[in-house]
């Protein structure tokens, strides 16, 4: 999927009842779990992520690249979905426990919190030498700013290559934090 | 009949050492050509391509990485035979890989260059620091350097400037980041010495460039281009009238009858060969790719010393959260550090050790963490603002001794895209720094302790620093190094090396800022005889 400048919005997803593109070719998931739309997907990744307001672009974004990484991913949020819901899982809090009890769908839980956080999916390799275990760099960008582990510290410091300072503005401790 | 040359001196890299030379030649009229492998990038598409790279913790991914001008990360383009993986991230553009360095500008110790006579190991340097003062002078005003002209940068406590300098830094220190403010405040009342770290990252306005502002982004890429790159002078050396030529990797450099270098040829991508013709030469394309280059060419090396003694300043590390919020993050990626393993007697037996604070933005290397173990929903984000308050990160280089065993060779298997082989590398650590791994851990031991810290890891294994000394090594006798004082080749009159790879003895201080002083001082000799 191609976004245009403006992206998709929310309205036309649910508009065109978007389905994804790898699903169709997967009869067997869509008889087990039934059509997976992008806003399921995307509401799934506000549970996963505790977030409300998440932006949909990157949802779909995090869907088509681990989609990438294992054709079966969908058919693997299809069976998160359905465990989640036996489960009764509404609160992350409770995740640990999920996860104890669903071996199988906690790594595809995880996989997508990481996107969420980290802007990426699969492993990066940081040099020319394969990471052991872990031969191929099947790294793909999914965002920057949008990387949710800068949100707790949006007050304190910077998305790096940003600035929101002056010179020499870290002498001084975090403005928000000095008070107390 | 008068020989006709394509220039005075052809430079080989434009680097900042490179460009350096290029640019105090140009200022006294000699006229210069500079081959650059890579290509001219601007730096918005190098801060774009490093925003939207998933690898950001590597830091050549957001350069161009062409199988005809491969980075040192191109896959089997490094290729170790030894029982370290020597793999240091080096690039190919015009500029070099100062466009991803924290721009450390050190000048070596007196004693530095007196290894061998004061402690009995290693090398010395066949050249004092009184002569090589005023070169640090200009290179630190052609770098805008910040520093401290009141510390003893030796790191043994003492009272003023150590060591003398006959011009102050051209900008002053910026102010410490309360980070640095807060481990000095605890840890040195325990006897830790604490150095500003001079840096090539200007807080004012300096040669076009401006102040630093905090982007926290110094590797991979400066987004303002406060901190110097070798780009800088690679564009005052085009506006003063000499040329960069890109996309011209020299392979070859052709030896007259006379013993003097007479042409240096250079392969283009699309497989063009040109032959340029020069009164003297000057190789610069960084510590490994000029001894591959002399090798190739089977020159300079009568002392079969070319590609050997390779030294970087293989390090460690310690990760740990401390029991207040210090705010890493803030400011520029590191500013100094512990300095009181910088020198003394104890070098006769182990060596000399740096322990750099790290001040990178560390939510990526805790959310890992955090997410590795299975840590999610509301404790995430509160641990991650909570750790992120009290990350301590300390790189620590080490001081190792030129081994001839430790060497870079062309490859005698592999070739790149233009046909030009890669490079095999040999490098074994040694006894030296493993004894001073000893004392560096007795330190972080320390320095969790003082801190009220928890370790993350204190146990990293050797790591790459990327500093490449040695390899075209600088002496006094013709029979055991490479190139004279004044960084010339002993085998060929008008060949100089302009890199950090002439340092005989390594120290534990970031080289660039000698290979820049070096190049300079060799630009005025050689302007004297051409």
């Amino acid at each position: 999927m191609r976004f245009t400048k403006k992206g998709l919005s929310r309205r036309q997803v649910l508009a065109t009842s978007l389905t994804l593109p790898a699903l169709g070719s997967l009869p067997g998931f869509a008889r087990a779990a039934g059509l997976v739309t992008l806003s399921q997907f995307h509401d799934l990744c506000g549970t996963l992520t505790g977030k409300s307001g998440l932006n949909l672009e990157i949802s779909n974004r995090i869907l088509t690249a681990l989609t990438a990484l294992d054709s079966s991913f969908p058919q693997k949020v299809g069976s998160l979905i359905s465990a989640m819901k036996t489960y009764g899982l509404k609160d992350m809090s409770d995740f640990k426990q999920f996860a104890e009890q669903n071996a199988n769908q906690a790594p595809v839980a995880m996989s997508i919190i990481s996107a969420w956080y980290l802007g990426y999916t699969g492993t990066p390799l940081m040099d020319a030498t394969p990471a052991v275990g872990h031969p191929v760099d099947d790294a793909t960008f999914v965002t920057y700013v949008g990387a949710l582990m800068y949100a707790p510290t949006a007050d304190t410091t910077v998305i790096p290559s940003y600035s929101r300072g002056h010179t020499n503005y870290w002498v001084n401790p975090p403005a928000s934090q000095s008070a107390g | 009949m008068t020989t006709q040359y394509d220039a005075d001196v052809i430079v080989v890299g434009s680097g900042a050492v490179g460009s350096n030379a290029a640019y105090e030649l140009l200022k006294q009229g000699k006229s210069v050509i500079v081959l650059e492998s890579g290509r001219w990038i601007p730096r918005w598409k190098i801060v774009e391509n490093f925003r939207s790279s998933p690898r950001k913790g590597n830091h050549n991914d957001p350069y161009p990485n062409q199988p005809w001008a491969p980075t040192s990360f191109s896959p089997d383009y490094i290729e170790n035979t030894g029982s370290f993986k020597f793999l240091p991230g080096m690039l190919r553009l015009v500029g070099g890989t100062t466009w991803h360095w924290a721009a450390a500008t050190w000048r070596f110790l007196p004693n530095d260059m007196k290894l061998r006579t004061l402690y009995g190991v290693g090398r010395d340097w066949p050249i004092s620091y009184d002569e090589l003062e005023p070169y640090y002078g200009r290179a630190e005003f052609n770098l805008g350097v910040a520093g401290s002209d009141t510390q003893d940068q030796s790191g043994q406590g003492g009272a003023g400037q150590f060591p003398h300098r006959s011009t102050p830094y051209p900008v002053p220190p910026e102010a410490e980041t309360y980070y640095f403010q807060r481990i000095k405040a605890r840890l040195a009342p325990e006897g830790f010495n604490f150095i500003h770290e001079p840096n090539a990252r200007t807080n004012q306005p300096w040669d076009g460039r401006p102040g630093c502002s905090g982007n926290n982004n110094c590797m991979p890429v400066c987004p303002i281009g406060a901190m110097y790159s070798g780009d800088v002078h690679a564009k005052h050396v085009v506006k003063m009238g000499g040329k960069v030529i890109e996309d011209a990797t020299v392979y070859k450099l052709e030896k007259g009858s006379d013993g003097k270098i007479v042409a240096a040829h250079y392969r283009t991508s699309d497989h063009k060969d040109i032959r340029l013709t020069a009164r003297y030469f000057i190789i610069a394309a960084n510590g490994l790719e000029t001894p591959k280059l002399l090798l190739m060419s089977d020159v300079a090396n009568s002392s079969d010393q070319v590609g050997r003694n390779i030294m970087d300043h293989t390090g460690m590390g310690l990760q740990f959260l401390a029991d207040e919020p210090l705010w890493p993050g803030r400011g520029q990626v590191q500013q100094g550090g512990i300095f009181n393993w910088r020198d003394g007697e104890f070098r006769r037996e182990h060596s000399a050790i740096k322990h750099a604070l790290t001040n990178t933005v560390p939510n990526r290397a805790i959310t890992q963490h955090l997410l590795s173990q299975g840590i999610v929903g509301p404790e995430l984000d509160e641990k991650i603002k909570d750790w992120a308050a009290r990350w301590v990160d300390i790189s620590s280089v080490f001081e190792l001794l030129p081994n001839p065993e430790n060497r870079i060779q062309p490859s005698a298997t592999r070739k790149d895209a233009l046909g030009i082989p890669t490079m095999t590398v040999h490098y074994n650590t040694d006894d030296y720094i493993e004894r001073g791994a000893v004392k560096a851990k007795a330190d972080y031991a320390k320095f969790v302790q003082t801190m009220g810290g928890t370790v993350i890891n204190d146990n990293t294994g050797w790591q790459n620093r990327d500093h490449i000394m040695g390899t075209v090594i600088m002496g006094n006798d013709a029979k055991t190094s490479v190139v004279d004082k004044d960084c010339r080749a002993w085998d060929h009159s008008n060949l100089f090396m302009a890199t950090t790879g002439v340092i005989p003895a390594c120290g534990v201080v970031n080289p660039t800022l000698t290979g820049v002083a070096f190049a300079i001082r060799a630009a005025d000799i050689i302007a004297k005889e051409v």
